[in-house]
């Protein structure tokens, strides 16, 4: 089949199978509606308005699904090559995306409504004619995404699976599988906080809050399970090995943790925020006055389940290290995590000192400024962001690179040269601040309280930048040290036939695999001081 | 770790426990307004907006203000005063036959916080008058909590 009669078939059939389920969905509606005697159902018009409508939609659906379906089932049979096709896995894939974006709406509405019954809201119980109403949507997704994920495994016993069709599941996989975990985690955080609410001493009751949370944790821990777990252990061991150093795999990895890492350290560090503004004696730190345990509820829920998150995803990661030794484009996928978090880390860490330097330089030179609790809740807002953004800046940041190739790593060339234009436009837009405010007093201004602390705002915006320039310079001009030293070794071991390198590595597991790639090029290696070994 | 990271690890570190402990330190010893003057009292009612304080902006008011005014909707009215964001000071304090007046300087810190523009002052005249307990408030910095009559 010719690509472009390809598209022709599978966007037909798609559309067909998409009219035809829809239709089957809202058939399975109106049925419930009339068995059950549901109040939407009463008038003998709204019964033959929907039907005719759906019926009209399968009876045209179904043939245009059915002719096409069935055309490309017939191609496939007689040519492998059909079966193997990119847009056939492709019509595959967005079928199962579409199906498994039905079932998750459809299931979140149910439980959703069987939860506000069950809690009374409004004093209905339950009612089943509303809380099953979504159920039919459910039942026909799910029959759909069975037979298609039957199709696809069909498809990969028969003819293998390669290069885009390989990518084409672990787009859909891992995509579904983040987007569960995200569903699951805020709603894991979302049912935290209310059942914190409900615990505290004058909280809040239980009532309508809790329902939503408690679906969407079911609904997105079901999503997640099923494209995290269950699906990639069904799949043959040749695949289940090339997903093991898929780069996909790694983007979905390292995505999710920094998705926690971030998560974590906003929740921790708005809790430390609040606490450390009321140690400092300040009312409403943040604007959130009241009893403190409540207070704390937001931002407690965020750390406990982004955490707990971070700690399953660590785990996840250490897991996969020990399975699969890493591909270099997987490397390349770490490396872009950790210098992220470095930069995000960084800014953290320069807003909170610069902060603590203008606010003390407020303290001492600004008429008005000790006066009152707003200076003590700034220190503690930017003692805050030094706090949490220097440990994890120390966590992930390394000044000496451990090797030629992460000096000369893209996503550290990145990190670095990011960090530089930020910090030196910084320090431009600061020291215009200051020579703007110095020229208004050298022509006549007054030295009143808006020009102090616009002096102390721009000279610690200015100091911190520069610091943050010569650091990342330096580190500029020792990449690059190492880099040129890399160079002349490779020109040194062109001249001749031996010389004595260094390796190092972070254990001896790295060091042993460094040595047997070396050794597997046909060169000899020879360890002269193998008790020194890193 | 090279020196130079280890300088600025330390560095941070000690401009943390300064920044905390001058907090922490000068918390019990900022001294109050003085009362006894108009700026004091002028100050002392800017914080207690600040502080969301409306019982003490209400006894800082002149009893005559107090007379025409209904405290409950002054104090409903004093609640949504946004003002816990300033820098406060006064100036230019004039003591007449007929009372005193301060203007009360506040100042926005940049408004985006850190990476804000400038910031920005705005003055307002506070009239006083001096009663048997000392300077008390006629015409505050937002007279628009006194609009009310007293029913």
């Amino acid at each position: 089949m010719t690509t472009i009669r390809r598209i022709y078939a599978y966007l037909l059939a798609f559309a067909g199978l998409a009219m035809v389920s829809t239709a089957a969905a809202n058939l399975g509606q109106l049925l419930l509606d009339v068995v059950l005697q549901s109040p939407v159902a009463t008038t003998e018009r709204y019964v033959r308005d929907t039907a005719s409508l759906w019926g009209a939609t399968a009876l045209v659906g179904l043939p245009v699904w059915l002719l096409h379906w069935l055309w490309i089932q017939r191609t496939a049979r007689g040519d492998p090559s059909e079966r193997s096709s990119t847009l056939r896995r492709l019509y595959l894939y967005a079928l199962l995306g579409s199906a498994s974006l039905v079932i998750g709406f459809s299931t979140r509405e149910v439980l959703l409504r069987l939860g506000d019954a069950l809690v009374g809201i409004a004093g209905l119980g339950i009612t089943p004619d509303l809380t099953v109403r979504p159920l039919p949507f459910t039942l026909v997704a799910g029959v759909v995404w069975l037979t298609h994920w039957r199709v696809a495994a069909a498809d990969r016993f028969q003819v293998g699976e390669e290069g885009g069709s390989a990518t084409l599941r672990r787009w859909y996989v891992y995509g579904a599988a983040l987007i569960g975990l995200m569903v699951l985690l805020n709603g894991a955080r979302a049912l935290v906080e209310v059942l914190w609410q409900i615990a505290v001493p004058a909280g809040a009751s239980a009532g309508r809050e809790i329902a939503p949370p408690v679906a969407d944790t079911l609904v997105g821990l079901g999503i997640w399970l099923v494209h995290w777990v269950v699906l990639p252990r069904r799949l043959p061991e040749a695949a289940q090995r090339d997903d093991g150093v898929s780069v996909l795999r790694s983007v979905y990895l390292f995505v999710v943790l920094a998705v926690c890492v971030i998560g974590t350290l906003l929740g921790a560090s708005q809790l430390l925020y609040y606490a450390m503004g009321r140690l400092l004696g300040v009312d409403r730190p943040g604007g959130i006055g009241g009893d403190l345990l409540q207070a704390a509820a937001g931002p407690a829920s965020v750390l406990i389940v982004y955490g707990a998150a971070w700690a399953y995803q660590r785990d996840a990661l250490r897991r996969q290290a020990v399975a699969f030794s890493e591909a270099p484009r997987q490397a390349g996928i770490r490396r872009l995590y950790t210098y992220v978090i470095v930069l995000v880390a960084l800014g953290v860490l320069a807003t909170g000192v610069a902060g603590l330097l203008w606010t003390l330089g407020d303290v001492l030179f600004a008429p008005g400024a000790a006066v009152g609790d707003f200076w003590r809740e700034r220190v503690a807002l930017y003692a805050t962001l030094a706090i949490v953004g220097l440990p994890v800046w120390l966590l992930h940041w390394r000044p000496r690179p451990g090797s030629a190739a992460e000096a000369g790593a893209l996503a550290r060339r990145l990190y670095i040269y990011l960090s530089l234009i930020a910090a030196m436009l910084t320090v431009v837009g600061a020291v215009a601040g200051v020579v703007y405010r110095l020229l208004g007093l050298a022509l006549g201004g007054t030295f009143a309280q808006d020009v102090a602390t616009d002096l102390a705002h721009a000279v610690a915006l200015a100091s911190v930048a520069a610091l943050v320039a010569i650091y990342h310079w330096r580190v500029l001009r020792a990449d690059a040290r190492v880099a040129a030293s890399v160079r002349v070794a490779a020109a040194s071991a062109a001249a001749a036939s031996v010389v004595i390198v260094e390796i190092s590595a972070q254990d001896a597991d790295g060091l042993g695999r460094a040595l047997a790639a070396l050794r597997a090029t046909g060169v000899e290696v020879r360890i002269l001081q193998p008790n020194q070994a890193t | 770790m090279d020196r130079f990271t280890l300088g600025v690890v330390g560095g941070v570190l000690a401009l943390v426990v300064a920044g905390l402990v001058a907090a922490a330190i000068l918390r019990g010893h900022s001294p109050p307004p003085d009362l006894s003057t108009p700026s004091g009292v002028v100050l002392a009612y800017a914080l207690a907006e600040q502080q969301r304080d409306g019982q003490a902006a209400w006894d800082l008011l002149a009893s005559s203000v107090q007379a025409r005014n209904n405290r409950d909707e002054f104090l409903v009215r004093f609640g949504n005063i946004g003002h816990d964001r300033e820098y406060l000071t006064t100036e230019d304090e004039r003591i007449d036959a007929d009372g005193a007046s301060v203007v009360l300087v506040r100042t926005n810190p940049p408004s985006g916080g850190l990476f804000g523009s400038s910031s920005s002052s705005y003055r307002t005249t506070v009239r006083l008058v001096r009663e048997v307990d000392g300077w008390r408030i006629t015409v505050p910095p937002d007279p628009y909590v006194l609009v009310s009559s007293k029913s």
